[in-house]
């Protein structure tokens, strides 16, 4: 064997190694989460809130209400704000340094630190807000969300417009189609696929945050109320459940088994991170049988 | 078919090729986000009626902030916070009472920023929290002190002032912590670190003392690394066999650290030491902002009540009706 | 106001008909600038006291006392700085390789099964990492690895373990770092290497160079722009985290000696401290200094990131 092939070889087995190693990894994290979660995992624990427990801990209702709310309700606010720039931004703005200044903005959002999303929220929404926002709460949580995944879903919705063939546009212009016409019956079913999946990415990032949602929602052992109370100091005068209340999330309720090990059992918190993951990953199965479903037919 | 089997077939068939789609395990997916769609509706409306119920029976539109409480702070009282809003929602039906983490420090800032209803701290108001926010009103449900701890296995039983300081503030180990390696700190800023430093003299420790979060990180962190020391509150150390709380060696006497001897120190008024370090033993208290209102009365009463001691047994703490 | 007022009165409905569409994706670009600069600006206006007060010692002080009011924030930067460089070091070998192997070497059908789990792992949140590390790695770091590790290469600096009884430290905390973005920078580099025409690598099949060859020489150049900005994304992420590294790294406020030492991370100081401060206007505004140079590296690295070319 000359040396040539040998170190052809000698790279494809480095190649092979790190990608069973890269596996091996992700699939033992994920195997170990389920298995230290297996001694709390039950329907009980699933659909009772921490607070019909007695004791910390418990159940995870609660959280399961506010994870779904939190980051439903921040994908609903973030998607046409994320898909009206994206639009804009490519079949309306003229091309220029507008444009890619505001690419770049959009980036450093991307890339923005949770915890400095964090903060802001907690000092702006929380403490000076808070006639608005009632303090620690759901609205307060889910604006600071959608800034998170505004850029996302902007992102992917780009992508998605940038594989609209421009012979469809065109073929609606020669028809006589106005421009905003070809936007809504061509540009944006055509993307839909691709906004779908940025919807389901943004769904999915808020679902797992826990720096921002920590310092913006807050926690509560209670599920989610629907009605409105009188309240002093709020805006209008009363306030609006759940909108104004705590809510809790999953990813809290992993951290305060961490906070509280002697009160909360570990298995718990595994068990919570379970049950986030697998409902991030139904989210994104879900999706992708819809968007094959739709392709099909 | 085992759970694994599902979860397999459910990667395979997914995604090594889209048209590969079994149409089983397409309906197994549906099935289980139908279930799960169908738990959480069934449980938000659940609560939707109860609520509903709830109100038709007191029969008046009630006032937000009169039928909920929000306690916020030191997460050396937020266990006890959650078994005494347990104990007092069970007999007061339609009074909702959720409790936060979030520190000593944000329990008293909060409660003057009018953020929360009630506050919690494992120790005094400060003077420069005083002097920004004048209306707090303290409510003491309790005591407790913060005790020094070793891993198990040093052998250790106690440790004199001094030493306990060369060890935080110069990373050196004399006396009889000469075999301790490794110090550990609580990371943020706590009651429980300050009632520590307060005792020991010193603010700043050396920079090869390592951080854990809360009570409880310092505990697990004791716990699991030989020949270390760190320092929570007696609560925490006194639920665990794997380290031992030494006794304090402060001004030539030696104090051991038993439930008596805390609970006899919290009796007196606090400014001398009798049966423990006096600078150690610490009150835990309720703040509100200005007079609380009859609901935050109510319960801040109860949690000072007799009923209540069997709550912060628990959590290894001391009921005001214990050191009063 | 009048001025608008009278534009719209001035069009007839169909005119209003056809610019109305405009007006309101107009209103959806303007809205996200200015929430975007609104969040930009508050940042460092909360910040800017504590730059007036402590000049550059902000950045190049390393005391950080908030009853002397003294705040120098360098330990934080060089922790977050040498984690990140570990993280960087692990993840992006282990993820440029497996992007090669599952481009090119790996058959379709484990490719089709491998990619879609690794995209998956994208949604494990990183409070969950932080468990993990604590709860299971940290034992195996203190018992095997890091004695391991400073026996075998203690005699250099970098790998000596000054605290033998203790599993936390930028190693661990990298580790999990590296897990954490293995799945963003394989599935971004990946698609950077399946991006090169195939035309490239038949010529250099005809040339006679091997497959690893062609690998070298014409695809991993041609992808290099994709691979590097997947690193940079990476990077941010991994400069970024907070829960993980607050449970991981060890709190401890100096900079770190080898990689089995502990240290601090700039967004761990923040957490650990703003529930305690976000009241008093000194230390919040120290607080919020810390977050502004996060922000402002990060600012640089994303204007790095165009500049190399690749989109982020």
């Amino acid at each position: 064997m000359n040396k040539r092939t040998l170190e052809g070889h000698i790279f494809k087995a480095i190649s092979y190694i790190a990608a069973a190693i890269t596996l091996l990894a992700l699939v033992g994290i994920l195997g170990r989460i389920t298995l230290e979660a297996l001694p709390s995992l039950s329907l009980y624990f699933i659909i009772t809130p921490e607070s019909d427990v007695p004791g910390l801990g418990g159940g995870i209702a609660n959280a399961i209400a506010g994870t779904l709310l939190l980051s439903i309700l921040s994908t609903a606010l973030a998607t046409p704000l994320a898909v009206g720039t994206a639009v804009y931004l490519k079949r309306y703005a003229k091309p220029g340094i507008l444009v890619r200044a505001f690419g770049f903005l959009l980036d450093v959002l991307a890339g923005t630190p949770s915890i400095v999303l964090g903060i802001f929220g907690l000092l702006f929404l929380v403490y000076y807000m808070k006639f608005v926002t009632g303090g620690f709460s759901l609205i307060a949580g889910t604006i600071a969300l959608t800034i998170l995944i505004l850029p996302v879903i902007e992102r992917a919705a780009e992508g998605a417009i940038d594989t609209v063939p421009s012979e469809l546009e065109e073929a609606s212009y020669a028809l006589g189609a106005s421009k905003w016409d070809t936007v809504r019956r061509i540009t944006v079913p055509f993307a839909l696929t691709g906004i779908l999946t940025g919807m389901v990415l943004g769904i999915g990032r808020a679902a797992e945050e826990s720096a921002v949602v920590i310092l913006t929602a807050g926690y509560t052992q209670f599920m989610p109320e629907f009605k409105v109370l009188p309240r002093e100091g709020f805006l209008f005068g009363m306030k609006i459940y759940p909108f104004q209340d705590l809510t809790a999330a999953l990813p809290i309720t992993v951290y305060r088994s961490f906070e509280f090990p002697h009160l909360i059992p570990a298995s718990n918190g595994f068990a919570a991170a379970f049950v986030l993951i697998v409902i991030v990953m139904l989210i994104n199965a879900a999706t992708r049988m819809l968007l094959w479903r739709s392709r099909i037919g | 078919m085992n759970i694994g089997t599902i979860i397999k077939n459910l990667f395979t068939g997914m995604w090594e090729d889209t048209r590969a789609v079994s149409p089983i395990v397409a309906t197994l997916v549906l099935v289980v986000v139908a279930i799960t769609g169908a738990a959480a509706v069934g449980t938000i409306m659940g609560t939707f009626s109860s609520d509903v119920s709830d109100q038709s029976n007191t029969g008046e539109l009630t006032s937000a902030s009169s039928t909920e409480i929000l306690i916020a702070g030191s997460t050396t009282v937020q266990p006890v916070s959650e078994l005494l809003a347990e104990a007092y929602m069970d007999e007061h039906q339609g009074v909702k009472i959720t409790v936060q983490g979030g520190g000593s420090g944000a329990g008293v800032s909060s409660t003057g920023l009018d953020i929360v209803d009630i506050g919690a701290a494992s120790r005094d108001p400060k003077s420069e929290e005083t002097a920004k926010f004048p209306d707090i009103k303290t409510h003491k449900i309790g005591g407790s002190a913060v005790v020094v701890i070793v891993n198990k296995d040093t052998n250790l039983i106690n440790a004199t002032k001094d030493v306990i300081n060369d060890a935080y503030v110069n990373h050196s180990f004399g006396g009889n912590l000469s075999t301790i390696t490794k110090v550990f700190d609580r990371s943020e800023a706590s009651g429980t670190e300050e009632t520590f430093c307060k005792w020991i003299g010193n603010t700043t420790f050396h920079s090869d003392v390592v951080g854990k979060s809360g009570n409880a990180g310092v505990l697990k962190a004791v716990e699991d690394t030989k020949n270390s020391i760190g320092f929570v509150d007696f609560g925490f150390a006194d639920g665990s066999d794997d380290v031992i709380a030494i006794g304090l060696i402060d001004g030539g006497k030696l104090y051991s650290v038993t439930e008596d001897n805390i609970k006899d120190q919290l009796k007196t008024d606090g400014t001398s030491t009798v049966t423990y370090p006096y600078k150690m033993a610490r009150p835990l208290n309720y703040m509100t902002n200005g007079e609380p209102n009859s609901m935050e009365q109510a319960f801040i009463t109860f949690a000072r009540s007799p009923g209540a001691a069997t709550y912060f047994e628990e959590c290894g703490y001391f009921p005001v009706t214990s050191i009063a | 106001m009048a001025q608008i007022t009278h534009y719209f009165l001035k069009m007839n409905p169909d005119e209003l008909r056809s610019k109305l569409p405009h007006l309101l994706l107009l209103t959806c670009v303007l809205a996200t600038a200015a929430i975007t600069l609104f969040f930009i600006a508050f940042i460092f206006k909360t910040a800017l006291p504590v730059f007036e007060s402590q000049g550059l010692g902000f950045i190049t002080g390393t005391k950080w006392s908030y009853s002397e009011q003294v705040y120098g924030i360098r330990i934080f930067i060089i922790g977050t700085l040498v984690m990140t460089a570990v993280t960087l070091l692990l993840a992006v070998p282990l993820s440029v390789f497996t992007a090669i192997f599952l481009s090119e070497f790996a058959p379709v059908r484990v490719a089709g099964i491998m990619r879609p789990t690794i995209e998956l792992l994208v949604g494990i949140p990183s409070v969950v990492y932080g468990i993990f590390g604590l709860f299971v790695l940290e034992n195996i770091f203190q018992d095997h690895i890091d004695p391991f590790l400073s026996g075998t290469l203690g005699f250099i600096p970098f790998f000596s373990d000054p605290s033998p009884n203790s599993g936390t430290g930028v190693l661990l905390a990298s580790t999990i770092l590296a897990v954490m973005i293995l799945p963003t920078i394989i599935a971004l580099s990946e698609d950077a290497m399946r991006a090169v025409p195939f035309e490239y690598k038949e010529a250099s099949f005809a040339l006679g160079a091997t497959h690893w060859e062609t690998i070298r020489k014409v695809v991993l150049p041609t992808a290099s722009g994709g691979i590097l900005a997947a690193t940079v994304l990476g990077m941010m992420r991994a400069m970024g985290e907070t829960m993980a590294i607050v449970m991981l790294l060890g709190n401890s406020a100096h900079i770190p000696s080898s990689v089995l030492d502990t240290g601090y991370a700039m967004t761990s100081k923040i957490l650990n401290d703003i529930g305690y401060y976000c009241a008093m206007d000194e230390p919040r505004s120290a607080l919020f200094g810390i977050a502004a140079v996060l922000f402002a590296m990060e600012i640089i690295f994303v204007a790095a990131a165009r500049k190399i070319g690749g989109k982020l």
